[in-house]
């Protein structure tokens, strides 16, 4: 306890203390950086109990975990695993042609890593996950996260021995993405758009305009249909889905063209355990 | 007050935000109570001013800490002090108001809990938006505030639950504040 008197009193050092709060809260984010470890020592201290109350919450109400549930869920992990071998070959196709020009390609390899969500954000608004594997259980920078099968919840973002931050797909700050959506099963070329983060929870943005058939009809999109994640967006994790069709706007600048909303199958605030998919690195850990 | 009884509440009220708190959220809505606000509420009817705001600033501190912000560029960054600052502010308030109020009755702490809950908001969500001006971290003024502001009176309902194991365990926070005598012995 500090003395009633002299230099260093509990006055004095409560006034320290909220001046630092005030100068770190209109300090500029590059100057941040070592806030992090203290984070870090912080989120460990805390885990234990984070952990536990997550715990105690999803065996009340069931959550998402890294495994498809049910035979639906199944139904659209096949599929989804159908477009990435269709992805798979048009990467194969071009490294061919790679190889046939001399130039290097890298390994298609993939590392499966199942984690615990230890816990949310403290902030009631903050949308990063914190999961129970780091650098130690092999995760990279450039990996992703999956629940349930094939879904993408989001990219590893800060990654510490033990510990690794999720970044969801819909957080205001994530990058934007292209996806594929097939018209049919059929389908094998689909129409790709460029989404990006509305803040509202969804991914937003236009697609190209492209026809098919002899008739050149324009190829359009439906409410309800599928986006997966495209190869020229992250294309170790190309095929992914990245959620369904919330509506469908027009380009008021070219009608032809549609505007997606697309909508996560999962909920960040229901999650329980995760997937992460390292790039590079063969294997599995489960 | 005992600093150790506070951590260990402390502990515990920020693990069930994190981990029940967004299980209890009201449909797609986001809106989610807050255990720690209801907490420092508590703290700011029955402990001394200063121990009061010492404790509200180290909360709110922990709070920042465990806040990953994202970033615009990519990665993610923690602003020490949005959420001490405004939860110091918040306790002023109880400190204000306790003098008025009956401390022995949970309609108090269900009453104060939205209006300093409102008041930590405001202040958080004024110094991010400060930041904006100089160093944008894609922060929304509006749609954050009114959503925490439903946060905060969503926190009523969990200031009522915790109201019963807090009162009932006030003696182990040992609080020697002068005015809870009276309140504190008519349990």
């Amino acid at each position: 306890m500090a003395a009633r008197t002299g230099l260093i009193t509990a006055n004095r050092l409560l006034a320290v203390m909220i001046g630092m709060a005030a100068v770190g809260a209109f300090t500029p984010a590059r100057l941040l950086g070592p806030i992090g470890h203290i984070a870090g020592v912080v989120e460990r201290l805390t885990a234990p109990i984070s952990a536990g109350s997550r715990a105690i919450a999803n065996a009340v109400m069931p959550a998402e975990t890294a495994e498809p549930p049910d035979t639906a869920a199944r139904i659209r992990e096949l599929e989804s695993l159908l477009r990435q071998r269709d992805l798979e070959i048009a990467d194969l196709t071009e490294r061919v042609a790679s190889f046939e020009a001399g130039a290097a390609v890298s390994s298609g390899a993939m590392r499966l890593v199942t984690a615990d969500v230890v816990a949310g954000s403290a902030d009631p608004r903050g949308s990063v996950l914190t999961i129970r594997a780091g650098t130690a259980d092999g995760i990279l920078p450039g990996s992703v996260a999956t629940v349930s099968g094939p879904n993408l919840l989001g990219y590893i973002e800060a990654i510490e021995p033990s510990l690794a931050r999720i970044l969801p797909l819909t957080d205001r700050n994530a990058p934007p993405i292209e996806v594929i959506v097939y018209s049919s099963s059929q389908d094998r070329v689909g129409v790709r758009f460029d989404v990006a983060p509305a803040g509202d929870g969804t991914l937003r943005g236009p697609g190209m305009f492209i026809t098919t058939g002899l008739d050149q009809q324009p190829a359009l999109v439906q409410v309800g249909a599928t986006a997966y994640l495209s190869e020229a967006s992250m294309k170790p994790h190309a095929g992914l889905e990245v959620g369904e069709i919330a509506a469908i706007d027009q380009d008021p600048e070219s009608p032809l063209r549609q505007i997606i909303t697309v909508r996560p199958r999962i909920s960040t605030a229901q999650v329980a355990s995760v997937v992460v998919r390292v790039p590079g690195a063969a294997g599995t850990d489960r | 007050m005992s600093w150790g009884a506070f951590a260990i509440a402390l502990w515990l009220a920020i693990g069930l935000d994190r981990g029940i708190a967004a299980v209890l959220g009201l449909g797609g809505s986001g809106v989610q109570p807050s255990f720690l606000l209801p907490l420092i509420v508590f703290i700011g009817m029955y402990a001394p001013a200063r121990t009061a705001t010492a404790a509200a600033c180290i909360a709110g501190l922990l709070l920042d800490l465990l806040s990953p912000r994202s970033l615009p560029g990519g990665g993610l960054v923690f602003v020490p002090g949005p959420n001490a600052l405004g939860l110091t502010l918040a306790v002023q308030f109880v400190l204000g108001a306790r003098g008025i109020v009956l401390l022995n009755s949970p309609i108090t702490i269900v009453v104060l809990t939205p209006v300093a809950g409102a008041v930590w908001h405001v202040v958080a969500t004024s110094v991010l938006t400060i930041r904006e001006f100089y160093d944008p971290i894609g922060f929304e003024a509006l749609p954050t505030l009114g959503a925490r502001v439903l946060d905060a009176l969503y926190s009523a309902i969990t200031a009522l639950v915790l109201w019963f194991p807090l009162f009932w365990s006030a003696a182990v926070f040992r609080f020697d504040s002068p005015h809870v005598a009276r309140w504190l012995s008519r349990r």
